[in-house]
């Protein structure tokens, strides 16, 4: 049975039929219990499990967090809820320099098996120390992988993977696409890590992204369709650690424009390494237009709704872009 | 012989008799001779072949902090799991590790118990129940935390000892951890090696308050504050935390002793007096013990010769092993 579910229901449907399947799965975090977590994800799971597996945490995130990397050590598979990624760092340590880096130092012998959730992103006026999107810098640590869904099909499909995956995970979701509905099968199911998907076909330009800005992108694409007929392919990375390179090589190939979306600031952002990666082939010389990236504004970001808005990507700013691209300016 | 120092949760000391169980058992104290003196030999070993080119990178001695580690981890089971730290090779080799796999390790061979990938700082052996081995100051200590809330849920008979130095409890991972073992009840025991200085800076111009049995007050914790000099003194009082661990209340063990070798290999000593460093060589702790024995007439001048040479055979073959065998290659990740 599939049926339409938000990223917020998806991602506690995906852990409810974890827990139900494998007994060493649980859950450690500030307020998911009663409070039922800031952004509402983990909801009522405290009254189906109790609060041996849905456990409430003091403030105090490098002891939970280094605590869930002892238990994912000892056999145990924690998911571990940050409110937002802003707060990595308090807490770094236990994930730069514990889980990333034990299963190399043991010379193969312990996995760390373990999930961090961490919402992540602007939009709701959160302001400097609640909206950042600290992709690129997880990314730069290796002995993690960074998982990014969009949609609410991709938040459980990939969290199942996520929870079921040998190695520590931070698993980024979009803060302000919580209540983002799509359609989501009942039946547990997996999503590979380190797979793109296609979220649109289309032959002019590709538009790679991921996270937050899929649906501005998806909405651009509309857009230029219907006033410029420009048909656009949207690539949803998914995941950036592992990165899924054949799909952004094979659609570039195909549209040879690119330009890469994220919310993150543009200066060192992930879409750099994207970049990196297509100028390093030969389709370097077949594009018709010169590699474009578009990120937020290299600030931090600002409360009042105006000026948050003007410091990450807007849809008029991406359109001007685009438009240059294929010289319609 | 020292008696055990408790300080209850609510700060009432009382002084408890070293266990007769280990105090009458001289089978075990030879054992931990013994292995003291391996140890001793193991980081004597690992010196000479550093400064003879033939170990990269540092090493951490704890030469002097032997009866710490080995009465510690002898009052351990096979199934406790411990973390230790950049200077864990007495611990690990009190826990039972392989010499042969840690000397392997140090030359960067194949058969090093991380296959070259950890070296001096890590020295992890999970079938022994090292699982960590951690280069970052207190770091351990969340770490043990979860390890102990595993083995909790897990319903196991065994518990988790973090060990860190005194250094490591100024660390806001150190505090953070103390709260979360108290408050979730956690088998864990806090094995604070003090070995009186944290690196160069001694431990009147780190620590505000000196008396490092007060901390666990504030964390409603019970400590067991010893001379860590004492392999017997040490040996009773970790089996004392262990019970209470196995009860799930968490307990700090602080293991008052000296490092006698500097911090690391860039060490030139300047923050210390030689005559303090003579003194506590006088404290040596397998020379306490192989004194206690003697007079009590448990081994002789013989026995001793005969161990010493036994070790110095074990060190002899394993180093060589470790020369012969293959140097490590690189794991795809």
């Amino acid at each position: 049975m599939v049926r339409k579910l938000s990223i917020r229901l998806a991602l506690r449907e995906a852990m409810r039929q974890e827990m139900e399947n494998d007994e060493t799965v649980f859950i450690m975090g500030e307020d998911v219990g009663v409070y039922q977590g800031v952004n509402q994800v983990t909801g009522n799971l405290v009254y189906e499990f109790g609060s041996e597996r849905v456990m409430d945490t003091p403030i105090s995130e490098t002891a939970f967090l280094g605590a869930a990397v002892g238990a994912a050590m000892q056999g145990l598979k924690p998911i571990v809820e940050l409110q937002v990624a802003d707060f990595i760092s308090v807490c770094l340590d236990p994930l730069l320099n514990q889980a990333a880096k034990i299963r190399f130092m043991s010379g193969n012998q312990i996995n760390v098996p373990m999930v961090l959730r961490a919402a992540f992103g602007a939009g709701l006026g959160a302001a400097a120390q609640h909206s950042q999107s600290l992709e690129a810098f997880f990314c730069h640590i290796p002995g993690i992988k960074v998982v990014m869904p969009a949609t609410a099909y991709d938040a459980k499909g990939l969290l199942i993977s996520s929870i079921r995956d040998t190695e520590p995970i931070v698993f980024l979701e979009p803060r302000a696409l919580y209540s983002d509905e799509s359609k989501v099968p009942i039946m547990p199911y997996t999503i590979p890590l380190g797979k793109a998907d296609v979220k649109r076909k289309g032959k002019d330009i590709s538009i790679i992204t991921y996270g937050s800005m899929l649906p501005v992108c998806l909405e651009l694409s509309f857009i230029l369709e219907k006033n410029y007929q420009i048909d656009c392919e949207v690539v949803d990375l998914r995941s950036l650690q592992p990165l899924d390179t054949d799909a952004i090589l094979n659609s570039v190939a195909k549209t040879k424009r690119v330009i890469i979306v994220h919310e993150a600031v543009q200066f060192a952002g992930f879409g750099a390494e994207i970049a990196a990666h297509i100028s390093q082939t030969d389709l370097i010389y077949e594009l018709k237009s010169p590699i474009r990236r578009v990120g937020a504004k290299f600030t931090p970001i600002p409360f009042a709704k105006h000026l948050e808005e003007s410091t990450l990507p807007q849809l008029k700013n991406l359109l001007t872009e685009i438009l240059a691209m294929f010289e319609l300016t | 012989m020292s008696k055990i120092k408790f300080v209850e949760a609510n700060g009432d000391v009382s002084f408890r008799e070293l266990d007769s169980s280990v105090l009458q058992d001289f089978q075990l104290q030879k054992k931990l001779l013994y292995t003291m003196k391996l140890a001793r030999a193991f980081e004597e070993k690992a010196n000479e072949l550093y400064a003879t080119g033939f170990i990269h990178g540092t090493l951490h001695l704890g030469i002097g902090q032997e009866a710490a580690a080995i009465g510690s981890t002898a009052a351990m089971a096979l199934e406790d799991k411990i973390l230790i730290t950049h200077r864990g090779h007495l611990e690990a080799i009190g826990k039972g590790m392989s010499i042969a796999s840690m000397f392997s390790e140090l030359l960067g061979k194949e058969s090093g118990a991380s296959k070259g990938y950890g070296g001096s700082m890590h020295m992890i052996d999970p079938t022994k129940g090292i699982l960590h081995a951690n280069g970052i100051v207190g770091a351990n200590a969340p770490l043990s935390c979860g390890i102990a809330l595993a083995l909790k849920k897990q319903k196991k008979v065994a518990i988790a000892t973090c060990y860190l130095g005194d250094g490591a409890m100024n660390e806001g991972a150190y505090s953070e951890s103390l709260n979360l073992a108290s408050l979730w009840k956690l088998p864990v025991v806090f094995a604070t090696v003090n070995n009186k200085y944290g690196m160069s800076t001694p431990i009147h111009k780190s620590h505000a308050n000196t008396d490092l049995a007060q901390r666990g007050i504030a964390f409603n914790l019970p400590t067991i504050d010893i001379d860590g000099n004492c392999v017997l003194t040490v040996c009773s009082a970790m089996k004392l935390a262990r019970e209470f661990a196995l009860k799930n209340q968490p307990v700090i063990l602080i293991l008052n002793t000296y490092r006698i070798s500097g911090h690391s290999r860039s060490d030139k000593n300047r923050y210390r007096e030689d005559s303090e460093i003579l003194d506590w060589k006088k404290r040596c702790p397998i020379k306490r013990l192989e004194n206690s024995l003697l007079e009590q007439k448990q081994i002789n001048q013989v026995d001793i010769e005969k161990i010493d040479l036994k070790i110095k055979n074990e060190i002899n073959s394993a180093v060589q092993a470790a020369q012969l065998s293959e140097l490590a290659k690189e794991i795809q990740w």
